[in-house]
């Protein structure tokens, strides 16, 4: 009967944890303790292994997108899997680890070649998600900089973890053990971080552009607009004193209203879609009259 | 309508009183009305009066349009300026550092997108001077 409530206990709060975004954490729980369970190793074998897939996943999708995407579910398994194997404060840890210079990771030479491709690489990624636009050249080589490191550090990682996936070593015991690849491993995440903070600015930048684009079309569209109400009073004008004196009113200036939209018609192309459609609005007018 | 009799036509009145006619051009024609009434000299003043502002008003918003096309082009050649200059004191900042030091050149990026945030700021100022100038200009 405890068990079943414990069952019951443990439904409840890992219904809680998915609610409050923690649905990886919770599946990756589960996830180690079935292979566990199906392969009789250790829980700590079975995280490791686990993870381990987890790298396989995120590898397989960068194969496919050239990228790591933004909203990553692989980068986001794995974050799981060190909250759970780490603690609450393991990504944190890692970072640590990553900014202590006593633990000075690889550095990379990309030839030529390679930091062509993986530019390439980010420049698609923009501009499949940005309506085929992508940063300057300064971000998108930063990010092709970033997201070789990222690739680099994480085959290091990930060979790291398989390794160990044997033994019952628990994986904070096995990075603490090894500062140089938890170093690493804390650079993946303060890239992956440099990553968004690009895109989330050039979104930023984005809707800047086309906000000024669009301030000066509702600034042209106001200019328009008065034009437009000058014009439609005069023919309000004509038709109302057309009626009070029968004909002996207008002529005149109705020559000068189509005078007016011809000049704006013809005469200037920075306001060209104006005077279009001023001189539609006269002749529609000129109709009614 | 007897054009030489003087009449209280409040429809009339009221057209000029509406109309896009200068406050003193109103007063010349509301005083010719009020002597004379609808006379050819009137309506001809009239006719004329709405005309001649139109033909001004269209000359000024097609200035003014060139004057907005031009103010903007402005505004970008400027923003695209300053954030190059910008652009090239990260990189030169960026270069100085450990390539690995991830945490250093994110602050670099911070500092950087940081004072691209102020321009932006500085830009649509600039865009609110220029929209609010030209169309104050325009309803003078």
């Amino acid at each position: 009967m405890a068990g079943t409530w414990d069952k019951i206990k443990t439904a409840a709060t890992e219904t809680g944890e998915k609610l409050i975004g923690r649905g990886p954490e919770v599946k990756f729980r589960h996830e180690a303790q079935e292979y566990a369970d199906t392969k009789g190793v250790s829980i700590e074998a079975a995280q490791k292994s686990i993870m381990g897939s987890y790298f396989d996943a995120l590898n397989r999708k960068r194969a496919v997108s050239g990228a790591i995407d933004y909203e990553s579910k692989e980068w986001r398994a794995i974050s799981a899997a060190v909250n759970e194997t780490m603690g609450a404060d393991g990504i944190e840890e890692l970072k640590k680890t990553a900014d202590n210079p006593a633990y000075p990771c690889p550095a990379m030479a990309l030839s030529t070649a390679e930091f062509r491709r993986v530019y390439s690489s980010q420049e698609n990624y923009y501009k499949r998600k940005f309506e085929s636009k992508a940063p300057v050249y300064a971000v998108l080589s930063d990010c092709a900089n970033n997201a070789a490191m990222f690739d680099r550090y994480g085959r290091d990682v990930e060979g790291f973890i398989k390794e160990a996936c044997g033994n019952s070593i628990p994986a904070e015991a096995l990075f603490a053990a090894n500062p140089t690849l938890k170093a690493e491993f804390g650079k993946m995440f303060q890239l992956k971080e440099l990553l968004e903070k690009h895109e989330d600015r050039f979104r930023k930048d984005q809707n800047f552009d086309k906000t000024l684009m669009s301030s000066e079309e509702a600034v042209t569209k106001a200019l328009g607009d008065s034009l437009k109400g000058m014009f439609d009073s005069t023919i309000n004008i004509v038709k109302a004193c057309g009626m009070m004196f029968s004909g002996q009113f207008g002529a005149g200036l109705m020559r000068g209203v189509t005078e007016t939209a011809k000049l704006l018609g013809h005469g200037v192309a920075g306001v060209g879609s104006l005077g279009y459609h001023m001189t539609k609005v006269v002749g529609s007018k000129l109709k009614n009259i | 309508m007897d054009f030489n009799k003087k009449q209280k036509n409040n429809d009339l009145l009221k057209l000029i009183k509406d109309s896009y006619l200068a406050d003193a051009e109103k007063k010349v024609l509301l005083a010719i009305y009020e002597n004379h009434g609808v006379s050819a000299e009137f309506l001809q003043k009239f006719e004329t009066g709405l005309v001649d502002m139109l033909k001004q008003k269209t000359s000024r918003a097609i200035g003014i349009s060139k004057e907005i096309e031009a103010g903007f082009a402005e505004i970008r050649d400027d923003y695209k300026k300053q954030r190059d200059v910008l652009t090239a004191g990260l990189q030169k900042d960026i270069a100085e550092i450990e390539s690995t030091d991830v945490s250093a050149k994110t602050k670099l990026w911070d500092v950087y997108y940081d004072k691209v945030d102020e321009l932006q700021k500085d830009i649509a100022t600039s865009i609110q001077k220029i929209s609010q100038k030209v169309l104050i200009e325009f309803a003078e």
